[in-house]
């Protein structure tokens, strides 16, 4: 009999499909017919892709996902999705899944140039253990690095921070985090002594003025700009003003689009705060009670060189100095700067400092990835301060995540060289005994210095100082900046680099080691999202072939170091769940080690603001949003009434900075050009970014069939008149090139973005547009964060 | 006996070879990686059609969210007006037999905050591109191959 194959079959059932004229749209996997409330079995996950954290219904037959649904029991996006979300029940599903460990061999032996061979776990473990061991043998346990992701679950950057500080005592674990919220997180700690936002979700009901600052809120978080749009629709105060470098779908709705010339945000901020203070419009009371104002250091440079070192310098000033200092950001030189004329930004300060008036400022990779991303959060914080709209409902600045759990995984593990779970670092001896103690350590087993945050982790890769790479749930190798560098360091002999990922990516290629790993729900798991809310879910089908989760990975090689006794807990205090399916992890240890894990570690966060409920309690709701005390979550912090923490009779206390009086401070940030400017060599701006039809490198989204068809490559988008300018046709092929590399794609003139004149946009999300040959590795001297957003490159026209 | 060697020895030269194959496939199979790159970067292209002028694409699953068939360059959304909802708000029909798919109930509520309205599309499901796409004539690349 002949055997009909899957493509054949497909065809075949189109066909019979469109000839009885039904309406299904037939996938390449088996998509799912029937009634979903009858047919299937449902239960709640949050999404697998951004930072909002919608909550999800899953639909399961015959241990396959077949369908996904808004949840309307969660206060996030109240029963609504993005087409992502929609799309997750095929992202397990693709065709090419890795399910087999694979290593690079030759002649049946592990080999650089060798071809990925299947192997099994043992000898893939084994392989990784005797590496790592010789690493540390010849250069220190630092040269042992791991490179994690804000797509982890809590206790996955939770087991890796274990191992690698308290067990193999290297600091060199970092996460693709640093590259996506590092200066959010640097914001928050240098204005308020403590990381992530002060209000909910919930304030977009309550806000009169949404101004996005270099944030395509449409693409990027839909599910929250379809809030946004709700508010606008049944407000009629309501405002939404797209402070942009690029004209995209976010102005749509708005009253105003505002253009401003890349890194000018920076004078801007500091032309709003001038203005509010000339004209009176600032909130003294407030000012006066609950503000300090620090003078940093400036001329900070870039991190370009290898080994750059920055070491802030900062004091405490009076009013007086910050008024004098920013005088200088009249209405005519921010216009110099920024190309945005003096009447905008008289209304942008009307907006800031009307007292009737609530203000909700959103941002996100617009000014994270930034040379001064820093900066630029402290001075968006600055206009909330002087206004006092900030801890109040609809009056927030409000800094979005990309990631789903680049804040509950990344940020308040601390999966960062630097620190510590709860906001600690690892240079503070205080708060290394916690850990040691938390952990059942000896004290000093903790290293006390960071080695090398996420760029200079590639670099020291490239050197050779690190001689181990592992990368989990991320692609780095599409992703860093300067790629072409990197990629050729991997190569080097010497560099044995190890990939945990479920398809193969630009990352898997140039492996020694690719692991398979398990996905969203088939693990137990938990995000943390941009307004503090932690969520769980629970496995609920089995991964495919030999795949298993990146906790079970960690675990694994932890026993195979020889430091298993980390996850050593008792099953008479943590018994396997019986309820629903157990994870690897579990299984394999024979505890509930996801459970074990968490009491572990919300120990860390008791009595230091950021207290977070015991385990069962986020199986049980949507989620929670810490500091949860007696069970009560948080909406809004910092504000006596609404925040546990705040003292009685204090109204508003910014306890981050207790030693400060509890002063959120006001700093004193000035405009700094970026590092490289379009000149006549290279004479056009450089802008990277997303589209709302794909995650980050388009592993997953770009093997769901309606997804790729709807976006299938990217392309160049720019401005008509530049496109005229240089002969170009949309649709023409044309070659980017910058100082450090090329690529080849084609033109789009009209698309949904338009940049401004002088400026290209390309997404990153393709696979075949390595758009990041070209990007620069400059950095934030004070995040250690890329700036994505802003390099020098010319178009050349191939015919 | 010498039936039941002879038929042993049978099962055994039957069988190591599918044992030695299994067990070399189990772990010295090389991995032949196919994955997404092309080495060639694309054009999107959509079919261009105006609203009214093609075929109803339907869902990629029960549940899902349908698929847009047509052009949507140029269609207003914003605060005045949604250019989407003037076909699909009733489901018009547009010329012989051709219906714009109509707007479910699920449109006019948000279950979260019980909010209702009888005619109007709520603000959370307003943003019709969010959940809507078009699709391009291009299959993504591991569709190409046999299977």
């Amino acid at each position: 009999m002949k055997k009909i194959t899957r493509r054949e079959f497909i065809g075949k059932s189109s066909i019979t499909i469109t000839a009885l004229g039904a309406t299904i749209y037939l996938n390449p996997f088996e998509a799912f017919s029937g009634d979903p409330d009858k047919d299937l079995f449902w239960d709640k996950a949050p999404c697998r892709f951004c930072g909002t954290g919608c909550s999800v219904m899953v639909g399961i037959k015959d241990g396959k996902i077949m369908a996904v649904k808004g949840d309307s029991e969660s206060s996030v996006n109240q029963g609504t999705l993005c087409v992502k979300g929609y799309s997750l029940p095929f992202i397990q599903y693709g065709m090419d899944r890795l399910t087999r460990p694979l290593v690079r061999m030759k002649n049946g032996q592990y080999d650089k140039k060798g071809e990925l061979t299947e192997t099994s776990w043992d000898k893939a473990m084994q392989l990784i253990t005797d590496k790592a061991k010789q690493a540390i043998k010849m250069k220190g346990p630092a040269s042992v690095a791991m490179f994690g992701s804000g797509q982890w679950t809590i206790w996955e950057g939770y087991a890796a921070a274990k191992l690698f500080k308290g067990g193999i005592g290297s600091n060199s674990l970092e996460v693709n985090a640093r590259l996506c919220m590092a200066s959010a997180v640097a914001g928050f700690m240098t204005t308020f002594g403590m990381d992530e936002p002060m209000g909910s979700y919930d304030d977009i009901a309550h806000a009169d003025i949404f101004i996005l600052w270099g944030a395509n809120m449409a693409e990027m978080h839909p599910v929250l700009f379809s809030k946004v749009t709700e508010r606008l629709l049944a407000n009629r105060k309501s405002q939404l003003i797209n402070l942009t470098t690029i004209s995209n779908l976010s102005s749509r709705m708005a009253a105003s689009e505002i253009i401003f010339k890349p890194q000018s945000d920076l004078a801007l901020a500091n032309g709003i705060a001038n203005i509010l203070i000339k004209e009176n419009m600032y909130n003294k009371d407030f000012v006066k009670k609950h503000v300090l104002f620090k003078s940093g250091k400036e001329n900070i440079g870039y991190g370009l060189e290898d080994k750059f070192v920055f070491q802030e310098e900062d004091k405490v000033v009076n009013f007086e100095t910050y008024m004098n200092y920013i005088s200088a950001y009249t209405p005519e030189y921010v216009e110099k700067i920024s190309g945005v004329s003096p009447s905008d930004l008289l209304n942008l300060a009307k907006l800031y400092g009307d007292s009737k008036l609530k203000v909700m400022s959103f941002w996100t990779m617009g000014m994270n990835q930034h040379t001064r991303g820093t900066w630029i959060n402290n001075l968006v914080y600055n206009l909330h301060l002087l206004s006092g709209k900030i801890s109040e409902p609809g009056n927030q600045p409000y800094s979005l995540t990309g990631q789903p759990s680049a804040c509950g995984t990344c940020r308040e593990v601390g999966t960062f060289t630097h620190r510590l779970p709860a906001d600690m670092v690892v240079a503070h001896k205080e708060h290394r005994k916690i850990a040691e103690k938390i952990w059942k350590l000896p004290e000093g087993t903790i290293p006390a210095k960071p080695t090398y945050h996420a760029t200079e982790m590639l670099r020291a890769l490239d050197r050779g100082d690190i001689a181990v790479f592992w990368s989990m749930t991320a692609n780095p190798f599409q992703a860093f900046p300067n790629l072409n560098r990197y990629r050729n360091g991997a190569l080097k002999d010497g560099r044995f680099i190890i990939v945990s990922d479920v398809y193969p990516t630009r990352s898997t290629e140039i492996a020694d080691v690719v692991l398979p790993s398990a996905m969203w729900v088939e693990k137990e798991g938990a995000f943390g999202n941009a307004e503090r809310r932690t969520h769980f879910w629970k496995k609920m089908v089995d991964a495919p072939g030999e795949s298993r989760s990146d906790l079970w990975q960690i675990i694994e090689f932890a026993k195979s170091m020889g430091h298993g006794k980390l996850f050593d807990f008792s099953p008479l205090d943590y018994p396997i769940p019986r309820q629903h399916k157990a994870s690897d992890a579990s299984l394999t240890a024979g505890i509930y080690m996801e459970k074990a894990l968490w009491e572990e570690y919300r120990q860390f966060g008791l009595g230091q603001g950021h207290d977070l409920a015991p385990f069962e309690a986020y199986h049980e709701t949507r989620g929670l949003r810490w500091p949860v005390i007696n069970g009560k979550e948080t909406l809004i912090r910092y504000r006596e009434g609404y925040d546990p923490y705040v003292e009685k009779g204090a109204g508003i206390q910014f306890y981050g900075n207790r030693e400060l009086e509890n002063r959120a401070i006001i700093w004193l940030r000035p405009y700094e050009p970026p590092p490289e400017t379009p000149d006549s060599d290279y004479p056009f701006w450089l802008c990277t970014g997303r589209v709302l039809e794909h995650w980050h490198s388009g592993t997953m989204t770009r093997r769901v069939r309606s997804l790729y068809k709807a976006y299938p490559h990217a392309t160049a988008n720019m401005h008509p008149e530049d496109a005229k300018m240089l002969e170009l046709k949309d649709g023409d092929k044309i070659k980017i090139s910058s100082r450090r590399g090329e690529v080849i794609l084609h033109v789009e003139v009209g698309g949904r973005v338009t940049p401004q004149p002088g400026m290209v946009y390309v997404p990153w999300f393709d696979e075949d547009v390595m758009i990041n040959n070209v990007t620069l590795d400059a950095y934030c001297p004070i995040s250690k964060q890329n700036d994505f957003k802003k390099c020098a490159v010319r178009v050349d026209k191939i015919s | 006996m010498r039936f039941l060697k002879k038929l042993v020895t049978a099962l055994l030269l039957l069988f190591i070879p599918i044992i030695l194959d299994a067990y070399l496939h189990e772990y010295s199979k090389v991995y032949q990686e196919r994955g997404l790159a092309t080495g060639q970067p694309g054009i999107n292209r959509f079919s261009g059609n105006p609203p009214g002028e093609t075929t109803v694409l339907g869902r990629p699953y029960d549940g899902a969210p349908p698929l847009v068939s047509h052009d949507i360059n140029g269609l207003a959304i914003n605060g005045s007006e949604n250019e989407c909802l003037d076909c699909h708000m009733e489901g018009l029909e547009l010329d012989e037999g051709n219906t714009a798919t109509k707007i479910p109930a699920s449109h006019y509520i948000n279950e979260y905050t019980k909010e209702q309205k009888k005619d109007q599309v709520l603000g959370i499901w307003y943003n019709c591109f969010q959940c809507h796409v078009p699709q391009s004539e291009e299959e993504p690349p591991y569709s190409r191959e046999n299977h």
